[in-house]
């Protein structure tokens, strides 16, 4: 192949990885804006979603579009609800303050994860897509499929700022966000609102898992690197700004694509890390606010 | 003070002990040296995190860096052991003043993040690099190279006596720092910062300091670990040699010279336990993790001085 | 001649903008030796920030503070607080894990050990707290704590100590106490204090300043101050 046509492939691959990827950033960004909580466990709802919908697939048999229209439907319920869950057994008591609630992410990390391979098993495990069209775009042919996940992820995402900007929800998510306290005394239910946050932010990054998943196959480690790639995301898309978060997911995702297919995948990492670091240190209170001691 | 001080010797005394009357079997004498590098490593972690109160998310990466200095070094410039250990040193103390001098721009989660990355860029340039580095698989140092004054070190007893000086070493550091001038500013802007600021201190350079300390114990336990037990690999350098540490020194109480060795004893017997059952063994440290945030945030030791022992270091 | 002499700190159109809002506007402030001077003003008015610009925890927008007959418009914090700026919190601002005797100890530097003793018994005697000293500061009752603080600048000895409110939340015989205090600690050392209960104001300050809206609308004694009719209506402004 040439290079013209090779750096179309390149980019549409990492279109795709940009997709899911602003999924994923996103749920992270919303769960920081609303309750100013680092979440190490992210990346591994994502991979719960994952397993889940193989689970999903694996029981239903025949046409695999059946248990691919099952598990959208199904596994950011399934999901959500674990966060939820954990948000009210474990993050609540610990009354989100920033330190210990970024230990806590790490234990649930390690017990999601760990949980994982005992019931999952540590083999990654494949997904059939529910359709299988080839789009030949003349020099080289490309699964429809991964068209698919683009237009559902931007699907989804004008729906989730319809959301944000339009219904009364999506008031008080901005409200909390703006200022909990005054929030809190204009009758929020603050403590019920972080609940669903959490929920909800998880659930937005199993949406991106069963979409990756027909693509990626399932395994109990895949949470590690998007919750990499989503901490960048955010961090240069600026927090809690969902046009910020879905920019930089298309930069980072893209250039994360390109660098990997042009020269390693290490390299990638290691140059968009830098990036954060350099981001952070240059704006050292601009992202996560100061906190107080 | 003299208590305390006697507390500690005797609990050094205590593992001299167990050696030299050959309670320990085989096996446990095994685990207990590797313990002991741990449990440095867990002091110089609680340096920064349990007198100073900043909370790393990296600290594989000092870890790493004194094993790959000195594991590299031996590998593949013949290094003996003493000039390996210098080099170490050396190294880590200079990457722990680079990514300190970086990393106090930050504050708060921030500096969680910005530590946790730097660590990851270490992992991922030991991958990258691996003609030099043998990446995941590692190398092996080999045993004519664990020669130190025509000592041995892979001889258990040898090398459970050196597991047991470099901790000593280590914990005397921190029970010294801890009842200095200098310990007790490190507490003071653990408590408040912004108070011992306006105490006229210069918070910044104190964080700096605490940093390079805490860095430069943690990479000569690294490097003490890969001299005694021959493997240098990836996996010290990924995240969850930064999670131990942290974990080790919130178990066995922070801020205290005892916790980190009395929580890495009780983790690795706990992950090795563990790991007998299931493959899953890590969920130990995820429940570990929760459990003590939820309901023990002193630790052991901390519980110990907040209820009984006033006097504890 | 002796004028020039006799002033410990003196600013120079001391600003200091935060995003839209000016906090701090071309102040001109001057404070003498041995004075007791209050900062008053109305909630909002910029005394914190005013005094947070001359301790340096707050970097000033433009503008510059003479220390002493020196700049010190750019030292940092700690160089300021070395050449002889003590500062107290507005808010209680103890290491409550340390001990009454540690937390004073911390506010001495450079001393031999025995002279640094005697200094912690020295002003913990002063405030009343000798008898607490080995307690956790965290135990204590709320104006305990505040006479820790007062203790801790006390130790210090600065030529200049900053005091943010220090009566808030006493009573009226913990008040009284304090002024006591106050009228000591200005034989050795000049006192800017900030204060919202114009009783004591008026019984220990020297010199009234008042700030609003980040300007300095008068300045005198405390007749001239309760008969200005712009300071009047800064307040009463303020309760509509
Ligand atoms: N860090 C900050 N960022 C933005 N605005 C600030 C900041 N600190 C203070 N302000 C604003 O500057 C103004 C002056 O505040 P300041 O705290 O100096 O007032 P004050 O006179 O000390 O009031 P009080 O009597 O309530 O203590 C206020 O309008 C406040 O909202
Ligand atoms: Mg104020």
């Amino acid at each position: 192949m040439e290079l013209g046509p090779y750096l179309l492939f390149a980019s549409l691959e990492g279109l795709v990885h940009a997709a899911v990827l602003s999924l994923i950033a996103l749920g992270l960004s919303l769960v920081f804006g609303v309750m100013r909580i680092v979440n190490v466990a992210h990346g591994e709802f994502f991979m719960l979603g994952a397993i889940i919908t193989w689970w999903v697939s694996s029981f239903v048999s025949g046409n695999p579009a059946i248990g691919f229209l099952l598990a959208l439907l199904v596994v950011p319920i399934i999901v959500g609800m674990t966060a939820v869950l954990s948000d009210w057994l474990i993050l609540r008591h610990l009354k989100y303050d920033p330190e210990a609630t970024i230990i806590a992410t790490i234990g649930i990390l390690y017990i999601i994860q760990q949980f994982a391979l005992m019931t999952f098993g540590p083999d990654a495990k494949p997904v059939e897509q529910p359709f299988n069209i080839r789009l030949d775009l003349y020099w080289f042919g490309f699964s429809a499929y991964k068209f698919f996940v683009i237009f559902s992820a931007i699907i989804l995402l004008l729906a989730i700022w319809l959301v944000m900007s339009k219904t009364k929800f999506g008031l008080i998510l901005r409200a909390t966000q703006l200022d909990s306290e005054t929030a809190q005394a204009f009758g929020i239910p603050i403590s019920r609102v972080y609940n669903i946050v959490f929920g909800l932010g998880a659930a937005i990054a199993a949406v991106g898992a069963v979409l990756i998943v027909p693509i990626q196959q399932a395994h109990y480690l895949m949470g590690g690197e998007p919750l990499l790639l989503a901490f960048i995301v955010v961090i240069i898309g600026g927090l809690g700004s969902l046009k910020g978060t879905v920019a930089a997911a298309i930069l980072i995702g893209m250039s994360d694509g390109i660098i990997s297919v042009f020269f390693s995948p290490n390299i990638a990492k290691i140059l968009a890390t830098l990036l954060v670091v350099v981001v952070l240190i240059i704006k050292p209170n601009g992202l996560f606010g100061t906190t107080k001691t | 003070m003299r208590k305390d001080i006697i507390l500690h010797l005797s609990a050094l005394l205590f593992l001299f002990l167990l050696e030299i009357l050959g309670i320990f079997s085989e096996y446990h004498q095994g685990n207990f040296a590797r313990i002991l590098v741990l449990a440095a490593y867990g002091v110089g972690y609680n340096i920064l995190f349990g007198y100073t109160g900043l909370l790393s998310l990296g600290h594989a990466l000092f870890f790493s860096a004194g094993l790959y200095a000195s594991g590299l070094s031996i590998y593949h410039l013949d290094y003996n052991i003493e000039q390996s250990l210098f080099l170490a040193i050396c190294i880590s103390a200079l990457i722990s003043l680079i990514i300190g001098f970086l990393a106090l721009r930050t504050i708060g989660v921030s500096f969680m993040i910005v530590t946790l990355m730097f660590s990851q860029i270490a992992y991922l340039s030991i991958l990258y690099f691996g003609s030099i580095t043998r990446g995941d698989e590692g190398f092996v140092i080999q045993q004519s190279s664990r020669v130190f004054l025509s000592m041995d070190l892979s001889n258990p007893k040898i090398r459970y006596y050196s597991a047991l000086l470099i901790f000593s070493l280590c914990m005397l550091i921190n029970l010294w720092i801890a009842k200095s001038p200098f310990g007790r500013v490190l507490v003071a802007i653990r408590e408040n910062s912004d108070r011992a600021l306006m105490l006229g201190y210069n918070v910044k350079l104190y964080k700096l300091f605490s940093i390079i300390i805490s860095g430069t114990i943690s990479g000569l336990a690294g490097a003490c670990y890969g001299i005694l037990f021959g493997y240098v690999g990836a996996s010290f350098a990924a995240v969850s040699y930064s999670i131990f540490p942290l974990l080790w020194v919130l178990i066995g109480g922070a801020g205290t010279v005892l916790g980190p060795l009395i929580g890495a004893i009780f983790m690795f017997y706990l992950i090795d336990y563990a790991s007998d059952i299931t493959d899953a063994y890590m969920i130990i440290v995820g429940v570990a993790l929760l459990f003590v945030t939820l309901f023990a945030r002193r630790g052991i030791i901390g519980e110990l001085r907040f209820r009984y022992y006033k006097w504890i270091s | 001649m002796d004028i020039l002499n006799d002033e410990l700190l003196y600013t120079e159109n001391l600003s200091k903008n935060f995003q839209g809002i000016t906090a701090v506007d071309k102040v001109n402030f001057k404070i003498n030796k041995n004075e007791i001077r209050a900062l008053i003003g109305p909630n909002g008015a910029g005394k914190t920030t005013f005094v947070s610009l001359l301790c340096g925890r707050i970097r000033a927008s433009k503008g510059k503070v003479f220390f002493n007959g020196s700049d010190i418009s750019n030292l940092p914090v700690y160089k300021r607080i070395s050449s002889g700026i003590g500062y107290t919190f507005q808010i209680t601002a103890i290491f409550s894990n340390l001990t009454v005797y540690e937390n004073v100890a911390l506010s001495i530097k450079n001393r031999r050990d025995k002279e640094k003793r005697s200094i912690i018994f020295e002003v913990l005697n002063k405030v009343g707290l000798l008898d607490r000293v080995s307690q956790r500061s965290g135990d204590l009752s709320y104006g305990h704590q505040r006479l820790l603080e007062l203790a801790m600048g006390m130790a210090q000895r600065p030529k200049l100590l900053i005091l943010d409110e220090p009566t808030q939340g006493l009573s009226d015989l913990e008040i009284e106490n304090f002024k006591k205090l106050i009228k000591d600690f200005s034989k050795t050392m000049t006192v800017l204090l900030i204060e919202h209960n114009m009783d004591v104001v008026m019984s220990i300050a020297d010199k009234i300043t008042v700030l609003h809206f980040g300007k300095i609308i008068s300045e005198g004694d405390k007749h001239s101050i309760q008969s200005d009719p712009l300071v009047q209506k800064a307040y009463l402004g303020d309760q509509c």
